[in-house]
């Protein structure tokens, strides 16, 4: 059974390139990746389309490597967001520079451990995004789910841009202060 | 060099949502190696997460991993 085997476990024997440690990963991490890539494309085609290209390029940037020290939750999860984001862009013919996963190698990315503090605590964070009032919220949907640029969005909401920028940024700061004080370990100055 | 001035600019860049002006600064100052910013985009990717993390997950499709494993046969 899928559950048996430790997520770390499963990404060693991934990047010891055994295929079916990724079907277990798709099995275990895909049905979160699939509701917020709903959120984002329409058609199921797409969003499975998607998905699927999330953990085929999760396969791709492992090869020849001895490890991976990033969580790959967080990884796949910003991944799919950008594949799912750029089809939005090229629907709608978007000048916009083209949006691609990150690396795998990144050093800023958070690793398993500060992915496991986050899970632990995942209820208390969803909670808290969820008293955000409606109006920060749908510019927030904007930006996250939408893939609207700062500009793009202070179009559509008749704003002054520079009034956009500081309603978005005092969101993001919002729900930044909250991770920190539910997760107590970030050395952030806010 | 301070960078106190790009404090919140780390979500908006992760997500290409900022102006190009912006972006440009943010990338250029990162590629200095700069400690500050490498620290915040970690934290920038968390709280992406965290907000990702909202929409309710769906169940695979059956035959699913079938499928993706013949893609990456294929490749």
């Amino acid at each position: 059974m899928p559950d048996e085997v430790a997520t770390p476990e499963l990404l060693s024997r991934l990047v010891a390139r055994e295929e079916g440690a990724l079907g277990l990963l798709y099995e275990r991490l895909g049905p979160p990746l699939r509701g917020m890539v709903a959120r984002i494309l329409t058609s199921q085609e797409e969003v499975e389309d998607v998905v699927e290209n999330s953990f085929l390029e999760l396969w791709k940037q492992t090869a020849q490597k001895t490890s991976v020290k990033a969580s790959v939750e967080v990884w796949l999860t910003l991944a799919a967001r950008d594949l799912a984001v750029e089809r939005l862009r090229a629907a709608r013919k978007s000048p916009r520079r083209k949006l691609s996963p990150p690396s795998l190698d990144s050093a800023w990315l958070p690793d398993s451990s500060e992915f496991a503090l986050f899970a632990r605590r995942r209820e208390l964070v969803r909670n808290a995004l969820g008293v955000l009032p409606a109006s920060q919220r749908a510019v927030l949907d904007l930006a996250v789910y939408r893939g609207r640029t700062e500009e793009e969005m202070a179009d559509l909401l008749h704003k002054p841009l520079g009034r956009l920028r500081d309603e978005l940024r005092a969101t993001l700061r919002y729900v930044r202060q909250r991770l920190h004080a539910l997760m107590g370990t970030w050395t952030a100055n806010i | 060099m301070d960078c106190q001035y790009l404090e919140d600019l780390h979500e908006l860049f992760l997500l290409g949502a900022l102006a190009e002006q912006d972006e440009i600064k943010l990338r250029e100052h990162v590629a200095t190696g700069c400690p500050r910013c490498a620290e915040r985009l970690g934290e920038a990717a968390l709280t992406l997460f965290a907000i990702l993390q909202s929409p309710r997950p769906l169940r695979n499709d059956p035959g699913a991993r079938a499928r993706l494993l013949r893609r990456l046969r294929a490749k």
